[in-house]
């Protein structure tokens, strides 16, 4: 069945339109990762999914219901868990307290301690919610958002500000509920988390989904190109080599270098060691070439790395991300010095 | 409406764990009696129908402590609740927002009670005033029901103002109605202009419905239309309000 289904979603702010012929379905059971910069669209999206917006256009269904028809409010919100980004700051009550106060307004609650257990918090169970620590706060807004045993989870960024250990621990509780069928409807900055967590994924930018796919084949990254990445032996021009750098950066701390190994005429230049870095979407030849070169004239390639492009960069080239102009000037510099 | 009673019932939690704000709104009116009782305890007689100082202080003082409760227990603390996040925390709850609303204003009732029965313990002891035991509880109900308008008034605000605003607001408000509303000096003291205005302020009706207690008279229509016409008018607006935040979003 479907948990969400979202057509041709608008929203206007004044004239700008800020969420603008949005169309996605998540399936119950899915984890669907919502990515894109800030103000591309995506709060305003899960509000509207929330019923806490109304939208100017589109169709949208939640949980079989229209989140912007007041009358479904309280059923709506009793199938649906959200969990805020901004932490609550509660003077009085304990994080025990807190949970069987949220506890008492849903239908079939989660046993209050078996939430505390999910989140790792029965330590504190007793604490006042004002002497927690940051990241404790955060598990216990995590906590709130799953104490009514919803079909449906939003989550805003849950891990921002999360040391690794406590992130690691944020994700396997989301796994550990999707496990029990619950729906995930995510946002986040971090192209690990969607990574490691997201059946789906979908890259919003200026009010529309630029992409959407697994975050394994995401923007064709399954069958685009590669990176493969190596230090240039020592005294090697870029142009020695049997294949064309698409980009080459001196070692750490030698960037303004390159132009003068070149005008030494490339004699010697000893530990000169640049970065080069290829992209193809032939590999496997590249490869061949470099290595069967490298065994020929007796060298090294030293920390050989072959990537796929990560999701990141998949991310960043969707959302419209041009390089800085450093990363060029050193192709163009280092193709002058060499011809 | 379990839902009701279960938020209910920690809001009362909160409160009695909120004991600094409980204790300085519930003694800051009988302070205020006693400092202004000073040397006129004797029978001057301030107002319509013999009323001395000391009676009329009592019921100015039981009247100001609403206000001030109402003001602070509603605008003040829902205002910080507000920016806080807990209210935010709370609209993604099925709890309907109403019950919210409710639970605020009942919470604002509660810690005027209180507040009216400590200034009227302070007023037969301190004061000397004297009533028949059926005239004190009559007072106390009575004015206990003229707090609602300023409970009102405090939810309101705590809605509508943020937490920078909501003291300002607050403080100007304890003035307008205290004084204008004359729970300071009696209003036939005066100029004219000030005195035909204190008939529009709720503070000055919920005082003369109090006073009339004393005098042993029902107390006038006109100061029970005028509370009802406050507090229908207020909820109206707090509803108003909330209708139109509803579809806002939740940043």
């Amino acid at each position: 069945m479907t948990a969400v289904m979202v057509d041709g979603l608008i929203k206007r702010y004044g004239g700008l339109r800020a969420v603008d012929g949005v169309s996605f379905e998540v399936d119950d059971g899915e984890v669907f990762a919502l990515l894109g910069p800030n103000g591309a669209g995506k709060t305003t999206t899960v509000e509207i999914l929330e019923g806490f917006r109304g939208r100017d256009g589109g169709q949208v269904r939640v949980l079989g219901m229209d989140p912007a028809d007041p009358a479904n409010g309280q059923r709506l919100r009793e199938g649906m868990g959200v969990v805020l980004q901004e932490l609550a700051v509660e003077p009085f009550l304990t994080v025990r307290q807190a949970l069987r106060r949220n506890a008492g307004y849903y239908p079939r609650p989660r046993p209050v301690d078996e939430v505390l257990a999910l989140v790792g918090l029965e330590a504190k169970a007793d604490s006042r919610i004002k002497n927690l620590s940051g990241g404790q706060q955060r598990r216990l807004d995590l906590g709130l958002g799953i104490i009514g045993n919803p079909s449906l989870l939003f989550l805003d960024e849950p891990t921002t500000g999360f040391d690794p250990t406590a992130r690691r621990g944020a994700w396997d509780l989301v796994r550990a509920l999707t496990g029990g069928g619950t729906t995930v409807i995510l946002t986040t900055h971090y192209m690990d988390e969607a990574e490691a967590l997201a059946d789906r994924v979908a890259v919003i930018n200026s009010g529309r989904i630029v992409a959407e796919g697994t975050p394994q084949s995401l923007g064709g990254r399954d069958v685009g190109e590669t990176r493969i990445r190596f230090g240039l032996p020592p005294g090697r021009q870029v142009s020695d080599l049997p294949v064309a750098a698409s980009s080459v950066t001196a070692s750490s701390g030698r960037t303004g270098t390159s132009g003068g190994t070149g005008a030494s005429g490339g004699t010697g230049a000893s530990g000169s060691g640049g970065q080069v870095e290829i992209r193809s979407d032939r590999p496997v030849e590249v490869l061949a070439a470099l290595t069967t070169w490298a065994l020929r004239e007796g060298v090294d390639l030293a920390g050989l790395t072959v990537e796929r492009l990560t999701l990141e960069d998949v991310y960043l080239r969707l959302t419209g991300y041009r390089s800085g102009p450093g990363e060029l000037a050193a192709v163009s510099a280092e193709g002058d010095s060499t011809r | 409406m379990s839902a009701l009673l279960h938020f209910g019932r920690f809001e009362m939690l909160r409160l009695i764990r909120s004991w600094k704000f409980l204790l300085i709104t519930v003694g800051f009116p009988v302070t205020f009696y006693m400092l202004f009782l000073g040397d006129r305890r004797s029978g001057e007689v301030v107002a319509a129908g013999s009323v001395t100082w000391r009676e009329y202080l009592m019921v100015a003082m039981c009247s100001f402590g609403c206000l001030v409760a109402g003001l602070t227990a509603g605008g003040g603390r829902l205002a910080a609740e507000r920016v806080g996040g807990w209210a935010r925390q709370l609209r993604v709850t099925p709890l309907p927002t109403w019950s919210y609303v409710m639970v605020k204003t009942a919470t604002s009732m509660l810690v005027m009670l209180p507040v009216i029965v400590l200034v009227e313990v302070v007023s037969a002891g301190f004061g000397d005033v004297r009533l028949a035991a059926g005239r004190w509880i009559e007072l106390t109900l009575v004015m206990w029901v003229t707090g609602l308008p300023f409970a009102e008034l405090g939810v309101l605000i705590g809605f509508v103002a943020g937490v920078e605003t909501a003291f300002p607001v607050i403080t100007a408000l304890m003035f307008v109605l205290g004084y204008f509303g004359g729970l300071f000096n009696p209003v036939s003291a005066m100029p004219s202009p000030l005195r035909t205005a204190a008939h529009l302020l709720p503070s000055f009706h919920g005082a003369a419905a109090g006073l009339s207690v004393v005098n042993g008279r029902p107390a006038g229509l006109s100061d029970w239309l005028t509370l009802a016409g406050y507090a229908v008018g207020l909820s109206a607006l707090v509803a108003w309000r909330h209708r139109t935040e509803e579809m806002k979003g939740l940043a």
